[in-house]
């Protein structure tokens, strides 16, 4: 029996959540008769969130891990990679609370991991065939080109998608991330682990939408010191390992 | 250096050592963390006693007073705590994340364990089977 998890983690999410797990829970049902042998669990980690989430979680009997203190979106995906490691996951998938990732594509993720053919799969809007049709505002897209040609350059490592939070990892992944994972910022910086364990990635065609509840944790105020700090992290960390 | 001031710079240094004993005394801090506190005192006395000799050496690396060389060594010096600090700073940071962690799964642990046998407690009192679907 190979187990898959799906970790959910969310910030004052209450508006939208359970909408999100009853989509999730409509695909398991169907995922249980069409994959014999293939478990699909998920875990909510609700990242000490200020509005009434646990309320709503806990009345519609949603699994979660209640972070007792706010860790940040890359301390609550750790908190679902050591889960997943304590509970002997085969493949972990990160998949975000607001409603932008379809879990349709959640097989396109997780179906080559199984087959053996690569480590980690990066759910991509840019790659070729992605059925998404929402791709990001013009900023944001040149943000993401600058980071992934900074990528590109220092670990070789191809990614379009940098930013993208639909992303699978394997057995050895949870390993990795459990033990270390990067806390703000999380998805760019986390390739380079990845990369100097030389591990494979790669990215697949995946939908995407719109946020469709709460509020971004990047404002266009925010955008500069993210592009600022993920730059910086990106070229020091990089280079290092390239040492 | 002129005279007022190297009891003035000594007169600091010693209350403020005496005030890290105190510290010390009072278990409100310990030793080892204000060891560098204490050195930065030692310094400070060391340069208002002998302070002919560091005259002689901030000359030779080319300052014009003392005072400037003085305050030159104090804010190297405590850039180097800060630095430290910070650094000490990022490993408790990790440390509480680990914790937050570690004790939110546990209790989701215990929660679930609770719910379990509940409900285990529930089937057996109206003498129901619990059992478990598998794909």
């Amino acid at each position: 029996m190979k187990k898959i998890l799906l970790i959910i983690p969310a910030f004052n999410e209450s508006e939208g959540i359970v909408a999100v797990i009853r989509k999730v829970d409509a695909f398991r049902a169907k995922w249980a008769n069409m994959n014999k042998g293939r478990q699909l669990d998920y875990i909510v980690i609700n990242d000490g969130s200020t509005d009434n989430s646990e309320e709503v979680l806990l009345a519609n009997d949603i699994k979660h891990i209640e972070l007792i203190q706010n860790l940040g979106i890359g301390g609550a995906v750790q908190t679902g990679y050591k889960y997943a490691l304590e509970n002997d996951y085969d493949v972990a998938c990160q998949f975000d609370g607001d409603g932008q990732h379809e879990i349709e594509s959640l097989p396109a993720l997780v179906n080559p991991i199984l087959a053996g053919e690569v480590d980690f799969a990066v759910g991509s809007r840019f790659v070729e065939g992605s059925p998404s049709e929402f791709t990001s505002s013009a900023a944001r897209q040149i943000g993401i080109g600058i980071l992934s040609a900074v990528l590109k350059f220092v670990s070789k490592l191809t990614i379009k998608d940098i930013t993208s939070g639909y992303r699978a990892g394997n057995r050895k992944v949870i390993e990795i991330f459990a033990r270390d994972y990067p806390r703000r910022y999380p998805e760019p910086e986390s390739y380079i682990a990845l990369k100097e364990k030389k591990l494979r990635v790669k990215e697949f065609g995946v939908k995407m939408y719109e946020r469709r509840f709460g509020k971004s944790s990047i404002d266009f105020r925010a955008g500069f010191s993210y592009m600022y700090s993920v730059l910086l992290t990106l070229l020091i960390v990089g280079l290092a390992e390239r040492k | 250096m002129p005279f007022q001031l190297r009891i003035l710079a000594i007169i600091i240094a010693v209350l403020f050592a005496g005030y890290i004993f105190f510290l010390v005394r009072r278990s409100r801090s310990d030793v080892l963390r204000q060891r560098k506190w204490i050195f930065l005192s030692l310094v400070m006395i060391l340069g208002s006693v002998f302070s002919d000799f560091g005259w002689k050496v901030a000359r030779l690396l080319g300052f014009t007073t003392y005072s400037t060389f003085t305050i030159y060594i104090i804010i190297v010096i405590i850039l180097l705590f800060i630095f430290r600090m910070e650094l000490s700073l990022i490993v408790a940071e990790k440390q509480v994340k680990e914790l937050i962690q570690e004790v939110s799964i546990l209790k989701e642990k215990v929660a679930e364990n609770t719910g379990e046998r509940a409900a285990e407690h529930k089937h057996s009192e109206k003498g129901e089977n619990s059992g478990r679907i598998e794909n």
